[in-house]
Order: C-alpha cells, then structure tokens, then sequence
C-alpha cells in the first residue's frame, strides 16, 4: 500500500494555487495588450501605421485619423507638468524629512486656562504625521474633483491672462498635473531620502558643512536612485491621468503651439469620443488604437525605471580625497546655493499645503449649502442612495475577488518564490507593470472584454475591470507585511510539526493582518475615486433614472459616487448636487486615510 | 520655528483670498466673442449644427470644420454650460430644452433674429432644430415592458411632459398601464435626449412599480449602435444615416430645437448664420452689441 503524505500534497497544491495567483498578473498583461492590439489592427490597416502615428488631422466624419497633435499634446503637458509637479514635489519631500519641525512650540503667558489648555493641545500635535496626511490626502482626492477645481478656479483665473480670454490649454493642464503628481513624488522621494544612512549626515557634519550644505551636496545626491524613480512613476501618472485633463485642456486637437491653445491629449482622446463612437466601426478601432499608443508609452516610461542604476559613484568626492585643487574649489564654491535653497524647499512645501487647502476649500465652500438629508438619505432622485448602493457593490465585488488573488500571489512571493529566480523577477516585473498602466486604458479593456459578458454595461463588468485596477496594490501592501513577519515564528511553527500551508494560514496570516487591512483600505480607496476605468463598463447613469430599484439589481449599469458626481455635472442640470457629492467624497476619502493612520499606529505600537 | 508657523498661516490666508478673489471676479463683460465651443464629432448636437449652420455662399459648416485654436471641444453639454457660463467671451450651442434648467449661468441668443422658443421651432421659424429618436434593431422584438414604455412615451400624459420643453411628436396613442412581471428596461445613448427621457422614466415608474428603467449616457453614436446590444432601445439627437437605417429601426419622439449659447452677461443678442459661419471655420470675433 501506499502511503500518501496528506501534508505533502497539500502543500505542494497549495504551492500550485499560489503560482496560478501570481501568475494571473501576466495574464491580465497579456491580455489587456493582445486584446487592445487586436482591436486596433483593423485601424492601423485601414489608416495605415505611419499615418496614423504621424497624421495631423483627426476627424471622425471623414475617417480621417492621425494622432500626432495628441501624442505630442501628452508629452509637453507631461514634461512641464513633471517640470512644475516635480520640482516642488522632490522638495516637499526634503522640507519634510529634515525641516519639517517635530511640534509646534508656541508660548502662552497669559492666565485664561482654557487657552492655555489648547496652547498645550497644539503643541502636542505631530506635525510631520499632519504633513504626511496632507500628502495621502492629495493623493486619495478623486480626479473628477481636481478637473471641476481646474475648470472653475484655474481656468477661470487663467482666462484674465489670456489675451483671448480663454484659459484652457496646456498652462491649465500642467498646472493641474502638477498638483496631481505632487503627493506621488513627494513621498517616493520621501522613503529614498529616509534610506539614506544615517552616517552620511554625520560624517559631512563633521567636515564642517551647516545643515543646508550637507542635505544638498550629499544626502539628496546619494538619494539620486530613488527620486530618479519617483519622477519616472511621475510621469506615467500625469501621462495616463485621463478625467481631470478632459476637463481643463480644452479637448480640441490642434498642435500645442502655445499656452492658450486648446488640446486634446491621447487619454482624453478616448474618454471623449468613445461615448460617441459607432461599434464595430473604423472610429473605434482608431480609439482603441489610441489607447495602443497610450499603453506603450506609459509601458516604457515604466520599464525604464529597471534602467536607473541603483547606485551611482560620485567621482568629485574621490578627486576632493586626491586633493584635486579645483575640485575642492568648485565644492567651497557650493555653500551658498544651499543655503538658498533650504528657503525654497520651505516655500515648495507651503505651496503643498496651500494647494490642498484650495481644493478642500472650493469643495466645501460651494458643496456644504446644497447637502441635505434628502440628497443623502432620500429616495426620490436625485439622492445619493443608489450611489451609495453600487459603490458599495463595486466594493464588495471586487474584493472578493481581488483580495483572494492578491494575497495568493503575494504568499508565493513571500514564502514560496526563490529570491533572486527569473520566474519571480519575471512576475514581479508584470505585477509592476500592471499597476503603471493608466485607468482609461482599463476601462478600454473592460469596454471590449467584460461588458460583452454582461450583453451590457453593468456594475459587475466595472467591478472585474477594477479587480485589475486594485490587484498590484493588493500585492505590494500584503507582501511588505508578510515580508514583517519574523522568521523565527515560522521556524517556531515548522518544529512544532506544522507542514508550510499549515504555518501560513495559522500563524503567518493572521499577525500580517493588519497589512492585509490596509491593502483593503487602500483598494477601497481607488475603487471610491475611480472613473475612467468605469464610465464605459459600469456605465453613467442618468441621475434622473438613478434609482434604488435599479441599483439593487448588480447586473443592471450602476454609477459609483465619483461617476454619479460626473454625470450631474456631464448632463449640465445639477451643478451644486456635484459639488455636494464631491464633499461626500472628500468626507469618505479623509475617512478612508484616518483608518489607514490607526492600523498603522496600532501596529507600530504592537511592535 | 516661528517663521514656518508664520508661514503655514501665510499659505492658508493665501488659499483664503484666492478663493474670495475667483469667486468675486466673475469675468466682466468681454467685447468680443473669441472661442467657439463645439461638440464631440459624432454627438447629435454637433452634427445638426454643422449641417443646419449655411454662410450666405450656400457653404455648410460640416464642410468646413476642422480643430482650430479658437474652437473648444466639449465632450458633454455639461461643459458647454460650464465654459460658457464662466466666460464671456465663448459661444456654444445645446439642446434647446437644457436652457431654462441653467438659465442663471447662461442665455440663449436669437439666432437670425429669431428667438429660441418651443413655438419659433414649430412654425419652423427658428432654423436650428433636430429630432429626438429612439432606435432599436426591431422594435417587435423588444420585452413588453420596453414595448409599454414606448406606448408611454407616445401616450397623452407623456407627450405632456415632452411638451415642457420640447415639442412632442405625432398623435398621442391609447396607453394602459403594464400588468407583466417585474421587468428592467434599459435606454442609452445621446445625453441631450438624456434629461427629457429621465423625466419620462420618473413618471412612467411612478405609475408602473413593476418595471425599473435606467438611462446611460454615451452619445447619439452608441444610442444608434448600441440599442439592442449595450442597451435595449437607444436615444439619438439626430436622424438616422442611410447606412444605419439598414440595420436599425427608428421612432421619431419629438423635436427640439439648438440653442445658441453665451453668458448670460454677455451683451450680444443676436447672432446670423454668417457670423457663426466665420467663429467656427475663421476664429472671427464676434462684437457684442
């Protein structure tokens, strides 16, 4: 007879399960590329590849399509937003790692107790935790929220400069991307900046330079490797941000010949006329086509980050030690420059908070009159009820079945995967690339793959299409809490007798789950802000006929409260519901940050 | 230490003031009309305007349209509204039966000398108008609930609520109330059809509680493509094209007329063919007067 090892075979199925979970990242690659190229073949053999990416007119009643005005639109919006978003960005980030003070420390002399009561409760706030929320709070804030800010503040205060009166075009734009941007650069600089050894501060303290010369002259540039990085994922987001731009650039595709001229970038190309387009014509294929052309550039602004090297070797300190005498010059020569330059990281980082406060501000100025309980609560539409119904769905959905495959995935890679094996760095790097691509060119992939699977646009379509959206977030957050699970509590399980799967579900798990928790928070953010990657699958439903009857039903199409918000101000009837929707979900988003900020005290004061 | 708090402030009473400063700021009054507000190509409001808008040559704006740097494009009639309505120096168009609901942001112009009303549409004085359709593959096949609906639509009491701020078409039909199963009837397409067919969803729901109706949005272009496929009956803003009519059916709903839009500020009244001829295809000014 023989004996089968029940352990044996569970662990190693369990091992297959897990590889199939990391596995379907480059599946979902894969297919959101073959899928999207086999969409645009019939448009590059009509139109032809060359006229295509090098004609410049595009015009839909003459099926005519080139696209270069909106590829070159993208990339000078891109490169001055960068230029702008980046700028204050990186020097946000190092106001906050070495000038951002701990507390505020104000004095009160006077003898009211009750204002000494709150001088005393000021100065105990932490002021870097504030700042920090600051950042994820620019980064949670929805994009349709940041297009109505553009369109109503910048554009409008734009237009009295512009000697046409007009305000839309790329000044607008990449004003708006670099607001956008900010909270994604800051904070990746931010972590590469805190990796710095703590040694390289002391050692140019002791040469004798001041504070400003040793955080310009050697802590940013050893930190070099990681702002690189920051900037290059700054880039794919401003390339790829589609519903903001759509409203602020104007949406005409001329070339960007100046700051005032209207114009169409490719992913407002796509969101704008897909709504229009005729299925199984020319015209979509062209849109798919440039949604193509959208996923290869962001594809290789993603991948070149694999080409920044991990450590660049300065030649000036070797010539200073050799006693280069021109070189020690150019060195002294330096101190003042960073002297200068600590005032302007203090200005980049006031700017931060001033744009926040501005958008926050606009918000509830103009959305707090118009809230009430029946908008909310009501069931007469308009009211955010069946908002809240399908939100709610696309959450649950897309949970149950992201969660799972992300977590799975995440296990191989933390307990089963050899570190330092191309299969892994293979997986990795589509796990990476997933999460680089833009939203829009998901919803273009959940247009042609999963709407179809519904017969129409339905909450269900949109919540698979956002599965692919929260996986890679998924991923990453569980794996860095499975990776902070000791070692020795494995080893401690394995001699107690327990088999791998045994170790992983009973004791690897459960103390990783406040990461698995925030993982969660965090995809329930995306889903909450999310647009692009739902008009077209989930669908816009009229306010009008947004009703509770139709919400329960999942396969019926659904608006999520974003959508809902874009669809009052699309349809042009209901202004003011938008901007009382939009406080709603500033409300969720600051929510959704607290809970993130407490599981992960809790945790630190666990540890 | 001091000085960053000081700073901080600083920034908030920045944020503060530029608030005030753009909402106080509204544009004053421009002299000219310098941007032209378009639709998406292929919305149904774009190409009723394109073909209805004919220069004193006889030439037609679809002729001669084209992406310029005086032409904005808007993917929804939301925009239009918003642009215009921020800005007195743009002109755009809309569906006739969207003014009323935005009239503190902008007003519709006279268009030849005519005003936009429901009645200069009628006696056909008004040159700008097109029709609302509805379009399916076949019509007989649609569920009886989409079949109740449309009766609805058609039926006296809806072609009262049509009536508000379109023209409703044809003779009102007999309508009885739907005794099926509970059912779910979707519509899609064309936005500016959109507000009067959420008017005529609310109505007829509060009468049958059995049938739930959904409306999409999109444009004039997947309401023709789409119904029967992304929708059960699409909504379009313009006529069928030959080549659609050999796939799909139509049923005409009502008329309504295009508005020509500025800021309701703005002291320009009326606007000619010509005039708009040349913003559109040249980027002449418009004088206001």
């Amino acid at each position: 007879m023989i004996k089968v090892n029940k352990t044996k075979v569970q662990d190693t199925s369990a091992k297959y399960l897990f590889i199939l979970c990391a596995c379907l990242s480059v599946v979902a690659v894969f297919g959101i590329i073959g899928y999207i190229l086999y969409g645009s073949i019939p448009a590059f053999r009509e139109v032809g590849v060359f006229e295509f990416l090098f004609g410049d007119v595009w015009a839909m009643p003459t099926d005519t399509y080139g696209i270069l005005p909106m590829i070159l639109s993208t990339l000078v919006v891109t490169v001055m937003a960068v230029i702008l978003g980046g700028v204050v960005g990186v020097f946000t980030a190092i106001f906050m790692v070495y000038w951002c003070p701990d507390k505020f420390h104000l004095r009160y002399k006077g003898k009211v107790k009750f204002l000494a009561k709150c001088v005393e409760w000021i100065n105990k706030i932490n002021l870097r935790t504030i700042f920090d929320q600051v950042i994820k709070l620019l980064a949670g804030i929805p994009s349709v929220i940041y297009g109505y800010f553009g369109m109503q503040i910048i554009v409008h205060n734009l237009a009295t400069v512009d000697p046409d009166y007009r305000g839309y075009g790329a000044l607008s734009t990449c004003i708006v991307l670099a607001i956008m941007i900010i909270p994604t650069v800051t904070s990746l600089t931010k972590n590469a900046l805190e990796a710095v050894p703590e040694q390289y501060y002391e050692g140019s303290l002791a040469m004798g330079n001041t504070k400003a010369q040793s955080v310009f002259n050697v802590l940013v540039p050893a930190a070099r490797s990681g702002i690189i990085s920051a900037l290059i994922l700054g880039i794919g987001r401003a390339v790829g941000e589609t519903m903001a731009v759509q409203m602020v650039s104007g949406g005409t595709a001329n070339f960007p010949t100046g700051l005032f001229v209207p114009i169409r970038t490719l992913t407002t190309n796509i969101v704008a006329e897909m709504g229009e387009v005729q299925i199984g014509s020319l015209h979509e294929s062209a849109l798919i086509a440039t949604g193509l052309v959208l996923l290869v550039i962001v594809l290789i602004i993603n991948l070149s980050i694999n080409l920044v090297p991990k450590e660049f070797k300065g030649k000036r300190g070797k010539k200073v030690l050799k006693g280069d005498k021109e070189a020690v010059i150019r060195f002294e020569k330096k101190g003042l420059i960073p002297e200068i330059l600590k005032y302007f990281a203090m200005v980049c980082a006031a700017l931060v908070v001033f744009a926040l406060a501005a958008v926050i501000l606009f918000i509830l100025i103009n959305g707090i009159p118009h809230l009430s309980a029946a908008f909310l609560f009501g069931t007469e539409p308009p009211s955010l009820v069946p908002a809240f119904i399908t939100t709610g769905y696309m959450i649950l959905f897309t949970l149950i079945i992201a969660l799972p495959l992300g977590i799975g995935a995440a296990i191989y890679f933390v307990e089963y995967a050899k570190p330092g094996s191309k299969f892994v760095k293979v997986l990795r790097t589509f796990t990476d690339t997933l999460a680089g691509v833009p939203s829009i060119v998901f919803g273009l992939f959940g247009y042609l793959f999963f709407r179809p699977m519904f017969g129409h646009y339905s909450v269900l379509a949109g919540a698979f299409t956002m599965v692919l959206v929260v996986l890679p977030t998924i991923i990453r957050s569980t794996e860095e809490s499975l990776i902070a699970v000791p070692m020795t509590w494995r080893e401690a399980s394995y001699g107690l007798g327990a088999g791998k799967v045994r170790t992983i579900f009973r004791v690897v798990l459960p103390s990783a789950f406040p990461g698995i928790a925030t993982a969660s928070v965090l995809a329930i953010g995306r889903i909450v802000s999310e647009s692009a990657a739902l008009v077209y699958t989930a669908g816009m439903v009229l306010v009008g006929t947004s009703t509770v009857a139709g919400a329960v039903n999942p396969v019926n199409p659904g608006s999520t409260l974003t959508v809902f918000m874009y669809s009052f101000f699309a349809e042009g009837l209901g202004f003011e519901e938008a901007y009382a929707t939009a406080v709603v979900l500033l409300a969720i988003t600051f929510l959704l940050n607290l809970i993130v900020f407490f599981i992960e005290k809790s945790v630190k004061k666990k540890r | 230490m001091k000085k960053l708090v000081k700073m901080l402030a600083l920034a908030l009473c920045l944020g503060v003031g530029t608030f005030a400063l753009a909402s106080c700021a509204d544009n004053a009054a421009a002299p000219y009309i310098t941007t032209a507000i378009a639709r998406t190509a292929g919305s149904g409001t774009r190409s009723a305007f394109d073909e209805l808008v004919v220069n004193s040559e006889g030439e037609a704006l679809e002729d001669h349209m084209a992406d310029r740097d005086w032409v904005l494009t808007a993917e929804t009639t939301g925009q239009v509204v918003t642009s215009v309505g921020q800005n007195s120096a743009f002109l755009g168009y809309i569906s006739l039966g969207s003014v009323a609901a935005n009239a503190n942001r902008i007003k519709a112009v006279k268009v030849n000398g005519v005003d936009a009303t429901t009645e200069n549409v009628v006696s056909g004085e008004y040159a700008l108008s097109r029709p609302f359709i509805l379009v399916s593959p076949d019509f007989d096949n649609l569920s009886d609930a989409a079949k109740n609906f449309i009766s609805f639509i058609q039926s006296e009491q809806g072609q009262e609520i049509t009536n508000g701020e379109y023209i409703a078409y044809g003779e009102p039909v007999e309508y009885s109330e739907y005794t099926g199963s509970a059912a779910t009837v979707s519509l899609g397409g064309s936005t500016s059809v959109g507000p009067l067919m959420e008017d005529l969803a609310a109505a007829y729901m509060a009468i049958n509680e059995n049938v739930t109706v959904t409306v999409t949005g999109g444009g004039s272009g997947t309401g023709v493509s789409g119904a029967g496929e992304s929708f059960d009956i699409g909504m379009a803003s313009r006529a069928l094209k030959a080549e659609e009519e050999k796939t799909r059916e139509y049923v005409k709903i009502a008329d309504d007329g295009i508005a020509v839009i500025v800021h309701k500020d703005s002291a320009l009244t009326n606007v000619t063919f010509d005039q708009l001829f040349d913003l559109y295809v040249e980027g002449t000014r418009i004088e206001c007067k």
